[in-house]
């Protein structure tokens, strides 16, 4: 524990920019987008992202190196993502499925490529839970559109070994999705 | 020698430099297995990319505008303040994983977080902590009150200033931690692992009384009967606090966070991870230093006052302490007790908190030759009798 007094966090920088908002506005979208792959639902995606600025807001900036907020915003949400869909599974999975069942049943207003779109999300996210959470983020981001240099940064791994990660991460989520089958 | 998966993998994706990229693929032509492996690479990718591009690149995914998203979280931020000063005010100080990491960390804590402690324990004018006393006190009192104390917050960054000493550091045994710690440190023997030795350099705070704001406070949390001495404007109380020692055996949790329940308190002490470990803190007694003159027993008169006692139990109470050489310890009267015992040749004091599920943790405070030490961990007060009685 430290000896840190409660000292007011200052988001302003010294020419008065609110460097605070200003990642906010450069990040928000992203950062939804990302939980929003995770758990695939909008409320729960845009309580996930907003608990990840709050994390940012707490933080002390001098903590923080500028040039990585990027880089933390998106390994806190994906955390959060990942976390969310586990518990979310550990909850639901039954529930789910029978739902799943009964929608296949009744739902005529969805056409059925529809209905199987749903259910190979839900795989997917299932899936997802299930791998090592270093794999699971690797995947998602890098499905997301990340660079390597973006995965190193955002993962604090070094950007040569990016490539040997996401190729395990790759044969992990095939082994398990075709097994899940 | 054959190209690695993870290189194979960085080509596909086009991720190596120019230069790397063409060596390569001039291998690639010539190695029959590493085409191989980029076929095999290369379907996998596919069929990644085809499954999680499902989710990732999902059409109908709703959006908040950025501007609309900012304004939910200035709510979230308005309403984490408040919930924190709540926190700090009612709970912090009254969870036994507080007082757990130490009567040093206690008063440094007060400091930092719960201004309402910072300013209770600076009215103290204690001079140097010889000995412990406990008060009981009923929290659910002080919860309404402070409900909507902006007084606190605004008193404490007006009034207090912290100088740190540096940041925590660990250390791997007792010499070195004695040498930095500047007191000898003791730790006891025959436990079942080595211990996580740290050192947290002192601090130093300092309250400038103005009155003005203390009334303020006073009057917002309802206890306008209080009386200050008018001679204590101006006067600056400041705290010195040693360094200390920690050596913690076994598994801490102290920074956990309880899972998080809706409807729950995730600050109720009834569903904290607990800390499996045990802990020894020691350090020199700190210090306070307050002006002469002032009458120390009406301002811990105050400080019960403010802690939940009726005016006449605070006037007997406080008639009845050295409070320059007393640290009070409010405690919660529900599932927590505390007893005098013999510990280390003086009079200890024992804090048991008893769980729902019948399992009991127990501080154990004590001040030997001018160091303070504080014993705490999963056990009763036999336990800790027996390693505090092992100390070297």
């Amino acid at each position: 524990m430290a000896l840190t007094a409660k000292k007011h966090v200052q988001h302003k920088a010294s020419d008065g920019t609110d460097w605070f908002d200003i990642t906010f506005a450069q990040h928000w979208n992203r950062v939804y987008g990302i939980a929003f792959s995770l758990v695939g639902d909008h409320a729960e995606a845009e309580d996930l992202a907003l608990e990840t600025f709050w994390r940012l807001y707490k933080k002390a900036p001098a903590k923080l190196n500028r040039e990585r907020l990027g880089g933390w915003l998106y390994r806190v949400v994906t955390n959060l993502g990942l976390n969310a869909l586990r518990s979310q599974h550990r909850r639901e999975s039954y529930e789910q499925e029978a739902l799943f069942a009964e929608q296949v049943e009744h739902d005529t207003q969805n056409p059925a490529d529809q209905v199987e779109r749903n259910q190979t999300r839900q795989n997917v996210r299932t899936v997802l839970a299930q791998l090592k959470s270093r794999s699971a983020q690797l995947l998602v981001l890098r499905y997301s559109g990340f660079s390597y240099r973006d995965i190193a940064a955002t993962l604090e791994i070094a950007p040569g070994s990016v490539g040997t990660f996401l190729a395990r991460a790759e044969q992990e989520f095939e082994e398990r999705y075709q097994n899940f089958e | 020698m054959h190209i690695p998966d993870g290189k194979l993998k960085a080509y596909l994706d086009l991720e190596l430099s120019p230069s790397e990229q063409e060596r390569v693929q001039d291998h690639i032509e010539s190695c029959q297995h590493c085409h191989a492996s980029l076929s095999k690479q290369a379907a996998r990718a596919k069929y990644a990319q085809s499954l999680l591009s499902e989710i990732t690149m999902q059409e109908d995914k709703k959006t908040t505008s950025i501007a609309a998203a900012r304004q939910q979280l200035e709510m979230r931020i308005t309403e984490q303040e408040d919930n924190n000063m709540l926190k700090n005010v009612f709970s912090r100080e009254y969870r036994l994983a507080w007082i757990v990491v130490g009567i040093i960390v206690i008063l440094a804590a007060a400091i930092a977080f719960p201004p309402v402690q910072a300013i209770a324990n600076s009215f103290l004018g204690l001079f140097r902590v010889q000995k412990f006393t406990v008060v009981s006190v009923d929290p659910s009192n002080l919860q309404g009150r402070f409900e909507s104390a902006n007084q606190l917050e605004f008193m404490f960054t007006e009034d207090v200033t912290v100088d740190e000493k540096g940041e925590p550091q660990e250390v791997d045994s007792s010499s070195e931690a004695s040498a930095l710690a500047g007191i000898p440190v003791r730790l006891p023997a025959g436990m079942n692992s080595e211990p996580n030795l740290e050192v947290m350099p002192g601090a130093t705070a300092s309250f400038t009384v103005n009155l003005e704001h203390v009334q303020a406070l006073l009057n917002e949390i309802e206890l306008t009967e209080i009386s200050l001495p008018a001679d204590l404007d101006g006067a600056t109380v400041s705290i010195e606090i040693p360094s200390s020692v920690s050596a913690e055996y076994g598994e801490c949790e102290y920074n956990q966070q309880a899972p998080t329940k809706r409807g729950h308190d995730p600050d109720d002490p009834q569903l904290m991870p607990r800390s499996r470990c045990s802990t020894l803190v020691q350090a020199k007694s700190p210090t306070i230093s307050a002006p002469p003159g002032l009458d120390i027993a009406q301002i811990g008169n105050a400080f019960l006052q403010i802690m939940g006692m009726s005016p006449e139990e605070a006037d007997h109470f406080a008639q009845n302490i050295d409070w320059t050489t007393t640290f009070v310890i409010p405690i919660p009267q529900n599932s927590t007790t505390y007893q005098e015992m013999p510990v280390d040749g003086v009079v200890g004091t024992l804090i048991l908190q008893e769980f729902k599920d019948q399992e009991t943790q127990y501080v154990l405070l004590w001040v030997k030759d001018g160091i303070v030490y504080a014993l705490s961990g999963p056990g009763s007060a036999s336990t800790a009798a027996r390693i505090a009685s092992t100390l070297k």
